[in-house]
């Protein structure tokens, strides 16, 4: 992804501005690619130097907080319940169940996939966005009519996706199943992949491929690319892409759509939490500022603009009403603000990154080595079931946790 | 002019002799041995607990460590030979060129390629391995009328290409031991094998090669434990477009020590991570030592 942008915005906007109103707080940025980020801060604590504020992914939540990595957030920083909402404090409030419970990282907000469109082809080709169809019956009907190939070279796809079919798979199941058999987890201590609806789900990607000739295999080009090169109508993308495409595509106009979806109506799949920020000070004298900073990171003032760019919908209730965040904001951003709603999408919370590995190797086992798909579904299911009942996860919302909190899958979820 | 020194000699002896044991104790084999230690606990964030062989009997089960073991020794009966054939072909090329400028041009040439950082050249190749007509490979074979391949992402052809680069990488230091070898063997030889009417393929075959087999011996060591230990181009050139999984397709690349990184490092399963270090650990002591004994007793001179 391209955090750049964030980067950016964060060291020449963000800190200046809390510079200013915090005099006595200087704040020294420092990046570290993501790969590298969990075992730097897990040194980092080891020697006793660990940065004051740190931003981590999700899949790292579990581990720092067990390594004593990250420190608790105070309520007096943020009632989570009241700003963030019930299904917020529930996930991030941990261990599960114990007193000792508390909240050690936020999510910044929820993202999702969508289906991106180049305005230019579009004009081109006689098409308004409003002309995308939003039946997938009907939508891979008008993709293959805008898909132009030359022999075996692909000039124009209808809808690259290559690289992204996780996210159509996700959505797929979803959309298939409803919200409660269509996640991927039953329970929070199983994995579902093999059964119906996923078999279902990955053969209509290979159909994208195979049947409808939308994007290509043997290129291998990734669909992103192909987007931002002028190279596709529509691309099936999750909504990080937002930064990436004004920073690195600033020549392409382009808009944001809700992706198709069996119906044309919700459910329209999946969307997933991205945190955060984290307070990881070593040094008692700079606590105070250390969750000053933290506050603000969390801020409506900071998130605008950081979601903005991240392509993610903010979490904090006060901004849920923002024009900037709403279903009127334009083609930038309405089907983003849509689609990210509890009642259009579902949050299978998160994983850890063994088990996200696991799950990633049905892709090219099915795509690229001509597997058949249940067997490799099963192959994946079965390493996936051993993996949670060894390693049994909280930060999973599983289609049992969406049953007992019914509430969760409604607008005021 | 002999100064003595501040120090005794036998006493420097000793000393130079200690610091060299405390470096060979402090940073190889007290590592090895907390590896050995942690292999017997379930170590991973938050919990260090005694589980006594658990994890030697996990391995068993481990599907995924086997295929690594199999992965890592498919590599290796690719890169060996590949290093060593190519490798000698070089230094008997560039050996006979006459001319030192020339003949170091080339050296230097060939050389080259192992001394620049494995990830620069990874990073290069993975850009040559493009699928489609996007690779430069691709470009190449379309000029003789072969269809594109996947070379990356189809585990018919990932594991080769790794090992293509390898072979590519690590030749020219083979040719550059081969050249020492081959510039060691006596003349004499050669010229009285001549005088015999020994053809170039019999003087190759009886005399350089025995002659040589030292170096030969080392090269095919060192360069098997090098691809037990390959890491790098994995890290480098398997991440796969979408999810950033590397060690694909369906685990074709996942040499063993990108494996033990992955469990140990970024799994954070330190106790299973050095479990199977160890196995790994025993199995390359294993392998080295029937090389070094096999090649030494089949040509003993």
């Amino acid at each position: 992804m391209d955090l750049s942008t964030i980067n950016n915005m964060t060291e020449q906007e963000a800190i200046p501005e809390f510079e200013s109103a915090n005099a006595a707080i200087k704040v020294e940025l420092q990046f570290v690619p993501e790969a590298e980020l969990q075992q730097k801060l897990l040194t980092a604590k080891a020697a006793g130097n660990a940065p004051d504020v740190s931003s981590i992914d999700e899949t790292f939540l579990d581990t720092l907080t067990k390594q004593e990595v990250l420190l608790p957030i105070p309520d007096e920083i943020i009632n989570v319940t009241e700003e963030m909402g019930e299904l917020t404090a529930s996930l991030y409030r941990i261990p599960h169940g114990s007193d000792d419970a508390r909240f050690y990282g936020l999510p910044n907000g929820v993202f999702s996939s969508a289906l991106y469109y180049n305005v230019e082809l579009l004009q081109e080709l006689g098409y308004t966005p409003e002309d995308i169809p939003t039946t997938w019956a009907d939508f891979l009907t008008w993709a293959k009519e805008v898909t132009v190939w030359d022999g075996d070279t692909l000039q124009t796809a209808g809808m690259a996706v290559y690289a992204n079919e996780y996210s159509v798979a996700e959505d797929l199941r979803i959309q298939y199943g409803g919200p409660i058999a269509g996640n991927n987890f039953p329970t929070k201590d199983s994995l579902a992949q093999a059964d119906d609806i996923g078999i279902k789900a990955w053969q209509f990607i290979m159909d994208i491929y195979n049947v409808h000739q939308l994007d290509s295999i043997a290129e291998g080009m990734v669909s992103r690319d192909r987007f931002g090169a002028g190279g596709a109508v529509t691309l099936y993308q999750w909504t990080w892409f937002n930064g990436f495409m004004d920073n690195q595509y600033p020549d392409i106009e382009w808009g944001v759509m809700i992706p198709p979806s069996e119906t044309g109506e919700p459910v329209f799949g999946r969307r997933g939490p991205d945190v955060g920020f984290t307070v990881t000070s070593q040094t008692e004298g700079n606590l105070d500022a250390a969750y000053t900073f933290y506050r603000y990171l969390i801020s409506p003032a900071y998130l605008a603009r950081y979601c903005k760019l991240r392509g993610i919908q903010p979490s904090l209730k006060s901004m849920f009403n923002d024009p900037e965040f709403s279903a009127e904001s334009g083609p930038h951003w309405a089907a983003i603000a849509v689609k990210n709603q509890p009642q259009n999408s579902v949050d299978f919370g998160f994983a850890p990154l063994e088990l996200v590995n696991i799950t990633n190797q049905i892709l090219p086992s099915i795509r690229d080595e001509g597997e058949d798909i249940a067997t490799v579904l099963k192959r994946a299911e079965d390493a996936g079931n051993e993996y949670l009942k060894a390693n049994p996860q909280w930060s999973i919302l599983s289609g049992a946790d969406y049953e007992a909190n019914p509430q969760w899958l409604t607008a005021v979820g | 002019m002999y100064t003595e020194s501040w120090l005794p000699k036998h006493i420097l002896g000793r000393v130079v002799l200690l610091l060299s044991l405390i470096f060979i104790i402090g940073l190889m084999w007290w590592p090895i041995m907390e590896m050995l230690y942690w292999s017997f606990f379930d170590k991973r964030p938050g919990i260090f607990e005694f589980t006594a062989l658990a994890n030697y009997r996990k391995l068993f089960s481990d599907e995924v460590f086997w295929k690594s073991l199999r992965v890592t020794f498919n590599f290796a009966f690719m890169v060996v030979p590949g290093v060593v054939i190519l490798g000698l072909l070089l230094a008997l090329a560039v050996n006979s060129i006459r001319d030192l400028t020339v003949r170091g041009i080339f050296t230097v040439s060939f050389f080259t390629a192992y001394v620049v950082p494995l990830v620069a050249i990874a990073l290069v190749w993975r850009y040559i391995y493009l699928p489609g007509k996007q690779g430069l490979l691709n470009v190449v074979i379309g000029w003789f009328d072969i269809s594109p391949i996947r070379w990356l992402t189809v585990s018919e052809w990932a594991l080769r290409s790794l090992a293509f680069l390898r072979i590519w990488k690590e030749a020219g230091y083979a040719m550059v031991l081969f050249m020492a070898g081959l510039q060691a063997i006596p003349a004499i030889y050669y010229e009285a094998a001549e005088v015999d009417g020994a053809s170039a393929w019999r003087r190759f075959r009886h005399i350089t090669v025995p002659l040589l087999m030292p170096t030969i011996t080392f090269v095919v060591i060192i360069t098997t434990l090098s691809s037990f230990l390959a890491f790098t181009e994995v890290y480098v050139m398997t991440a796969e477009a979408g999810s950033g999984v590397r060690g694909g397709p369906n685990f074709a690349t996942n040499l063993m020590a990108f494996h033990i990184f992955n469990t140990a490092i970024a799994y954070s399963n330190e106790g299973y991570g050095s479990a199977m270090a160890a196995v790994f650990f025993v199995i390359m002591v294993a392998v080295g030592y029937i090389q070094y004994r096999f090649i030494r007793a089949t040509y003993e001179y």
